[in-house]
């Protein structure tokens, strides 16, 4: 459990080379005027390390 | 452990945060990629250090540690000079001059036991001095950062507006720098705005033929697709307006997509930056971040991430000359040919608005020297801090700093250098703490760290950062085999000590 926090922004930072590597380039698809990856990258991973690190706080 | 504001002022030199502006201008989601690692690094050091995993003991004895934060934080000092020579240059100013105001008052701060008090405050005045002319460029433009991005990656070519100096007056390409080689994607006439040596190489199909050019003011040189122009340093060139900018992309979707290929060096990034985070927030750290303060430093980062991107976008929006010659740091200080502050009076926009952030930038140094110094003061081997305030020492660092930012050199490259030494070095030791009874062995382990370190980065000069893909990684971003090298050296030590 001590490991989770940590592990699991590992997790969202994989995340985004990760897409940005995938075939066919899903992340480029524009979603609401923003890129796939773009969305990830600029909004929902920092967003979510954010609630990791401080609702994970123990 | 340090306080929240003092993991910030740490953290974010302004030779790092501006660097997160200039990475998204130049590499589209790669410069987000840095950027993300900026913002989740030091959650993660503090999560891994402060937090409910286990941290390495502070080692009281040990001289190692200190010495490779010392020259850590000179690194850090040196590449925010530089940047700050680069501003002033770039600001009609010598060099000397910003370094001199920018290391003049760092070694005060550092110099006064008082000064840790101020970490705050200063932080809070960079983070308006970043906000306000944000706030102002949005307000100009009249889209929020959305309708600006959705805008910037449609743009079929970035082209010069006829608001650029590099178009009206006719300016140098870059203020203290050496030769930059520009390659034009269509016919484009430059006209010298005074006498101008040039040198042009030309491509006819496999042909290609070079020429030299000695132009006086008001005469012109037509240059085709495909040239390239070597332009001297000093020569004040103009260019026409509506032509596509050399050195940008060759389109908005092309900046929104990216360079497809090379992900190795991401990975070898996150090492890095990571390994760099652990180090210098989490080596020696005492105690557990408190949930509000985890929160605060999170929200820090947070706020300068999208000040980053948002600063980015509206640049490429505004200013897109930024990308002349490829994009330079100090030029985000004052984007070439941003209409600041529209619908204000002519004071707030053109003396107030634009000096906000040279001072947010001379205010997050001084932070990050005073935090470089507490952050070392509490790893002293004599237990007082009394390495914190050592006016001999910090003066010749600083000074050190600011004689060698006399020479022009990437700030960015000399973050990620500090940040790879300890990254090599020091993180080990926080990931896997030599056992009590081996307690030497985090410095053999230190050693091994440095000398691979050492080795692959003076072979990545040579080679100038090794070949594309997983092969050359290791002398782009050295820290990749250097900290392994090292963790192995302490997992010996944690067999041999249970054996």
């Amino acid at each position: 459990m001590r490991l989770a926090r940590p592990a699991l922004l590992l997790l969202l930072l994989a995340a985004y080379p990760l897409i940005g590597a995938l075939p066919s380039e899903p992340g480029s698809i524009r979603v609401a005027g923003l890129a796939l990856l773009w969305w990830y990258g600029a909004v929902v991973a920092p967003a979510l390390a954010w609630l990791v690190a401080v609702v994970l706080h123990r | 452990m340090i306080s929240g504001a003092r993991t910030l002022a740490l953290w974010l030199t302004p030779a790092a945060w501006l660097a997160l502006p200039g990475l998204v201008l130049e590499g589209g989601p790669d410069g987000v990629w840095a950027g993300l690692l900026l913002l989740v690094a030091p959650l993660l050091a503090l999560a891994v250090a402060g937090g409910d995993a286990r941290a390495a003991p502070p080692a009281r004895d040990a001289l190692f540690p200190v010495v490779i934060l010392l020259l850590v934080a000179g690194l850090l000092l040196w590449a925010s000079l530089v940047l700050a020579g680069d501003a002033a240059a770039w600001l009609g100013a010598p060099r000397w001059q910003g370094i001199g105001i920018a290391a003049g008052g760092a070694w005060l701060l550092v110099m006064w036991r008082g000064a840790g008090r101020l970490v705050p405050w200063l932080l809070v005045a960079a983070l308006l001095g970043l906000a306000v002319p944000l706030f102002l460029l949005a307000r100009g433009a009249g889209m929020g950062p959305m309708g600006a991005w959705e805008r910037v990656a449609s743009q079929p070519a970035f082209r010069f507006p006829a608001s650029s100096p590099w178009v009206s007056t006719g300016r140098e390409l870059r203020a203290g720098r050496g030769d930059g080689v520009l390659v034009f994607e269509e016919e484009h006439r430059i006209t010298a705005a005074g006498p101008a040596q040039l040198h042009v190489r030309a491509r006819d199909g496999a042909r290609v033929s070079e020429s030299d050019w000695e132009l006086q003011a008001g005469q012109s040189l037509t240059l085709r697709p495909g040239d390239e122009l070597t332009w001297p340093p000093g020569a004040r060139l103009r260019f026409e307006a509506g032509k596509a900018v050399p050195g940008a992309p060759t389109s908005g979707i092309a900046w929104a997509d990216g360079r497809r290929g090379d992900s190795s060096r991401r990975w070898g990034l996150l090492l890095t930056l990571a390994g760099g985070a652990l180090a210098l927030i989490g080596f020696g750290a005492v105690g557990r971040v408190g949930r509000g303060e985890m929160a605060g430093v999170g929200a820090g980062l947070l706020a300068v991430f999208a000040w980053g991107l948002g600063w980015a976008v509206y640049c490429a929006l505004g200013a897109p000359d930024i990308f002349l010659g490829g994009v330079a740091l100090e030029r985000l200080v004052r984007p070439p040919s941003v209409p600041w502050a529209v619908g204000t009076g002519p004071w707030v926009a053109g003396r107030l608005v634009p000096a906000l952030l040279p001072i947010a930038g001379l205010a997050s140094f001084f932070a990050s020297s005073v935090a470089l110094r507490e952050r070392i003061g509490g790893l002293d081997v004599t237990g007082g801090g009394e390495i914190g305030h050592d006016l001999g020492l910090w003066s010749a660092i600083v000074a050190a700093a600011a004689l060698a930012s006399l020479w022009p050199t990437e700030p960015w490259a000399l973050v990620l250098t500090a940040l790879g030494l300890a990254a090599s070095t020091l993180a080990p030791a926080v990931l896997l703490p030599a056992p009590a009874a081996r307690a030497h062995w985090g410095t053999w382990a230190g050693f091994v760290g440095l000398a691979v370190f050492a080795a692959l980065a003076l072979l990545g000069q040579w080679t100038s950062g090794g070949s594309p893909g997983w092969a050359g990684l290791p002398l782009a971003y050295p820290a990749v085999a250097a900290a392994p090298a090292a963790a192995f050296v302490l997992r010996l030590a944690r067999r041999a000590s249970k054996g």
